[in-house]
């Protein structure tokens, strides 16, 4: 149906290259999933960033004559059971989550796409890269990650290489596919062609067009990043107390669940956030950066 | 291979080119459980400033020959001679002097630009790669897409504000751009609308004359192939089946498998024929994986005798620069 | 003369997007005569295929509509059909085949079981009847050992085979219509007159009309009793195909004609239409053609042309041709 495709087309191909990019950008806003996605994970940062800055408590500091207080004025979110400000914690703990995901969402965008890329374009790499993937990914992620935090003790560091290691696989995977339809592109062998070395068509042609499946595969990389993060503390393998994080949050709490449902409610309405405000991020870049939407290609 | 062409100097020279294809089973140890041959056995050589068209039907091993020819894929035996130089086995650093010479016009104009690169990247990149520096590149960007009917302000423009006509023609200026003396054209119009293949066609015939290049045509479509080439050698089954200068082979085809391709074209102006006096041909192509023995035509073959089935035909002489592989020649 | 099979009356197709409306087709009417074989012609974005898909009701809405017109199959408009008769029209009254027929298989169903789903939908027939029918059918469109090949999942055919399998599902209800939209562009120029010679034998058997959407004058020129010249959502030519070849009337007819390399006479160059055809919905004003006709004057760019006779049954719409018909008027 090309003559419907070429009749939306116009729509971009008329406007001059200044305005591209605005458009881009506007197509981006166009999508209601990519605008809550967006609007969550931006008070996600706020809290992170103006709670801590505002709240006048410290996220350790306790103060043993408030303990368990319930939401007031003073205490938004209540306070736990050493007395420290939940509402602080959360934001404090917002903190660490973003920070863990954009760690683990660095090294899966570099490992990941570069693993993906050179097994989807050197067909002789693909299978010895792929088996040790698989062989990655046979393990249950959340398994593998605790197994590595465990081994190498609990600690900011070790939580982010435990989860590096637990999802690069899967964005290695996610990238070679997609790898592998771009290098039956003729492009690809114009390339060739042309005399451009592997390397070259690896930067060049490979990567760049395997960038809107990546960028839509971190997304989701970081939400699974800051609930296994939050799994991790939890369980107790994650980041130790007294470190904010909303895992060692829920898991203060539980002991008090009956009398104090706070101490573990706003942590988790936390991680629910979050998770969400990422998915709907990726589900939106996702539709957005379809290839088969007009203005991309035909 | 018994030859005897137009004396012009020749700038390729394909000696007995063969290409087989593995088939492959099983996702780990990948036994090989057959081959295609792709190409099998093919001479030719193309005289310089001139068109060979190499035409067929789909499987037959056209555009294999052409990928061959510019070595995007490795060849299983035989040769390939530019300039009178072997380049069959280059690799890396000779191989990429070489390339120069040597460059490929592709089918698809939506799939062989790099949507996320500027028009003036992808034309420039065979200077790129080649240590040409930034203002030099945009200089000859600038005299490339003029040489090819574009403007220098679609320089910074993407693929995909495009027709694909104009497409073709960033691709044909991407070719130029190391002054190559060969250019193979794999299917270089069939992709494009009637109106627009000929203002292609024409580019392409003006550029020849022009920059003295030579090509390789290959399509599946003869009147095209008719249009453009010198010479024309006709394809079944990874061999060359006939071969020889156009006038001839259009005028009076020798082999069977031509004939029928000829008179299977639907012709302009040949009002209500409705396939009246058409040759058409029995059945399918035959299943490239174990083909016909002897003659692979004879399946389909309205003249084919016991003998065929057996003996396969060589090239044998049937005028003067006109060769066919049929028993009934010769 | 009786009433027509089909008829088009000053049909309009747009698309709407967000920001405005783009004309896709727009008045365009003709019609077709019991067992006539009309051929569309027109290069993309002329809206061939958008015609033929308002004729089936298949328009892809909501965002693309028949914004005006009728579309009168059998005296019944099939644009203000609801779905369940549209559902009953296609596949009854109208068969269809497309371009790619892997796309229209169901790849995990046998072909046999495919036909007997398509002649259960329309008629009250047991399983085993059905069954019957879908060989009967295959042997129909020359499909060797149908009892077996009915048993084939649609991978296990050949291109032109399937092409055939399409043929028999379409006309399995024996469709008074049948619409082929570019049938043959992705088959073999072999296999291809196959195709074309087997819906020219089942109309001439059926009485059925066809009506072929293709890009390739020569088709059109070999099969179609009447043609219908497309252009940026127009029709600016229709005539009986004898009178189209001889005398083609609209500057666009004339420079298609032009463009396609004959495979009888020698042509050195082709004398090809400029610049590109407009994308639908960017249409210059007045005539369509006329940035690219050599043949425009200012005029052009004022009035939209209308359809005007030049013959019987042969009408163009060009202002010279509108010149000329003034002249006669008293």
């Amino acid at each position: 149906m090309t003559e419907f495709s070429q009749a939306l087309r116009v729509d971009l191909t008329e406007d001059r290259e200044e305005t591209r990019r605005f458009l881009v950008l506007r197509r981006f806003f166009r999508s209601p999933t990519f605008v809550a996605g967006f609007a969550i994970v931006v008070m996600l940062v706020l809290l992170g960033t103006g709670g801590v800055w505002l709240s006048p408590y410290e996220a350790t500091g306790m103060d043993l004559r408030n303990r368990l207080s319930p939401p007031t004025a003073q205490n938004w979110f209540g306070t736990d059971n050493f007395g420290r400000d939940v509402f602080t914690r959360v934001a404090a703990g917002s903190q660490l989550s973003m920070f863990v995901g954009l760690m683990v969402v660095a090294i899966n965008a570099v490992a990941g796409a570069a693993i993906g890329a050179l097994a989807g374009y050197l067909r002789q790499l693909d299978n010895l890269l792929m088996r040790v993937m698989d062989a990655f990914m046979a393990f249950p992620a959340m398994l593998l990650a605790i197994a590595i935090t465990a081994a190498l003790g609990p600690s900011l560091f070790n939580v982010v290489v435990a989860l590096a290691v637990a999802y690069v696989p899967k964005t290695a995977r996610i990238v070679r596919g997609t790898a592998l339809i771009v290098r039956e592109q003729q492009y690809v062998e114009a390339a060739q062609v042309a005399g451009a070395g592997t390397m070259r068509i690896l930067r060049v042609h490979v990567l760049p067009n395997c960038l809107s499946s990546l960028v839509v595969q971190l997304t989701f990389v970081f939400a699974s990043a800051v609930l296994a993060e939050a799994t991790l503390s939890y369980l107790g393998v994650g980041l130790p107390p007294p470190a904010p994080t909303w895992g060692n949050g829920i898991s203060d709490g539980r002991e008090y669940i009956v009398e104090a449902w706070w101490i573990s409610l706003f942590p988790g309405l936390a991680i629910t956030f979050a998770v969400l405000g990422f998915n709907f991020l990726g589900d939106g870049l996702r539709d957005v950066l379809d290839p088969h939407l007009p203005g991309e290609s035909e | 291979m018994p030859h005897d062409l137009a004396p012009a100097p020749e700038i390729l020279r394909v000696e007995n080119l063969t290409k087989h294809f593995p088939i492959r089973r099983g996702a780990v140890l990948q036994r090989v459980t057959g081959t295609v041959k792709a190409v099998d056995g093919v001479s030719f050589s193309v005289p310089a400033g001139r068109t060979l068209g190499l035409v067929g039907e789909s499987g037959c091993g056209k555009s294999t020959i052409g990928r061959l020819l510019v070595r995007l894929i490795d060849v299983t035996s035989g040769s390939i001679h530019l300039d009178g130089a072997d380049i069959t086995h280059l690799k890396g650093e000779e191989l990429f002097r070489r390339r120069q010479d040597l460059q490929f016009v592709f089918q698809d104009p939506m799939s062989s630009l790099n949507p996320r690169m500027r028009v003036e990247d992808i034309v420039a990149e065979p200077l790129l790669v080649r240590g040409t520096d930034g203002v030099a590149c945009r200089t000859r960007v600038a005299e490339l897409l003029d040489l090819v009917g574009l403007s220098r302000g679609h320089a910074r423009r993407f693929p995909h504000e495009f027709s694909g006509g104009q497409r073709q023609r960033i691709g044909i200026a991407r070719a130029l751009a190391t002054n190559p003396r060969f250019i193979v054209c794999d299917e270089a119009v069939s992709a494009l609308d009637v109106s627009v293949q000929a203002q292609i066609l024409n580019l392409l015939k003006r550029l020849q004359v022009d920059l003295g290049l030579s090509y390789l045509f290959v399509a599946h479509d003869l009147s095209v192939v008719k249009h453009v080439s010198q010479e024309v050698a006709v394809m079944y089954l990874g061999r060359i089946i006939e071969i020889g200068d156009r006038r001839r082979i259009y005028a009076s085809p020798a082999h069977p498998y031509t004939q029928a391709l000829l008179s299977a074209v639907p012709r302009v102006g040949a009002v209500s024929r409705k396939g009246a006096g058409r040759q058409v041909l029995a059945g399918e192509l035959p299943d490239p994986i174990n083909p016909p023995g002897g003659c692979a035509f004879h399946t389909r073959c309205a003249h084919a005798m016991p003998r065929c089935s057996v003996e396969r035909p060589e090239l044998e002489h049937v005028s003067k620069g006109h060769h066919a592989a049929c028993h009934l020649v010769g | 003369m009786s009433s027509p099979l089909l008829s088009v009356e000053g049909l309009r197709v747009a698309a709407r997007t967000r920001r405005r409306e783009n004309l896709l087709i727009e008045d365009v009417s003709f019609d077709v005569r019991e067992g006539e074989f009309l051929g569309i012609v027109g290069e993309s974005g002329s809206g061939k295929s958008m015609t033929a898909l308002s004729i089936m009701g298949l328009l892809p809405g909501p965002v693309v509509q028949a914004t005006a017109g009728r579309v009168l199959l059998q005296g019944r408009d099939v644009l203000k059909m609801p779905d369940g008769d549209l559902r009953r029209l296609r596949g009854g009254a109208i068969g269809m085949i497309f371009q790619d027929p892997m796309t229209s298989l169901n790849p995990v169903q046998t072909i046999g079981r495919q036909i007997v789903e398509v002649v259960r939908l329309h008629e009250e027939i047991s399983r085993p009847a059905a069954w019957e029918r879908a060989v009967e059918l295959l042997r129909e469109v020359n499909i060797p050992a149908p009892e077996e090949r009915a048993q084939a999942y649609p991978h296990q055919l050949s291109g032109g085979m399937r092409q055939r399998v399409m043929i028999a599902m379409a006309i399995a209800c024996r469709p008074r219509l049948l619409i082929a939209d570019e049938p043959t562009t992705a088959l073999d120029v072999t296999i291809q007159a196959q195709i074309l010679e087997l819906l020219d034998r089942l109309r001439r058997e059926r009485g059925m009309a066809v009506v072929l959407i293709t890009h390739d004058l020569g088709v059109v020129s070999e099969y179609a009793d009447r043609v219908l010249v497309m252009y940026s959502g127009r029709v600016v030519e229709t005539a009986p195909v004898a009178d189209l070849f001889a005398a083609p009337s609209h500057p666009y007819t004339r420079g298609l004609l032009n463009s396609v390399p004959p495979l009888s006479e020698e042509v050195e160059e082709l004398r090809a239409i400029e610049g590109q055809p407009p994308t639908p919905g960017a249409w210059p004003a007045g005539c369509r053609f006329r940035p690219r006709c050599d043949e425009s004057r200012p005029a052009c760019a004022r009035w939209d042309v209308r359809l005007v006779s030049v013959d019987p049954g042969h009408s163009a719409a060009c202002l010279l041709l509108d010149d000329k018909e003034n002249a006669h008027a008293p």
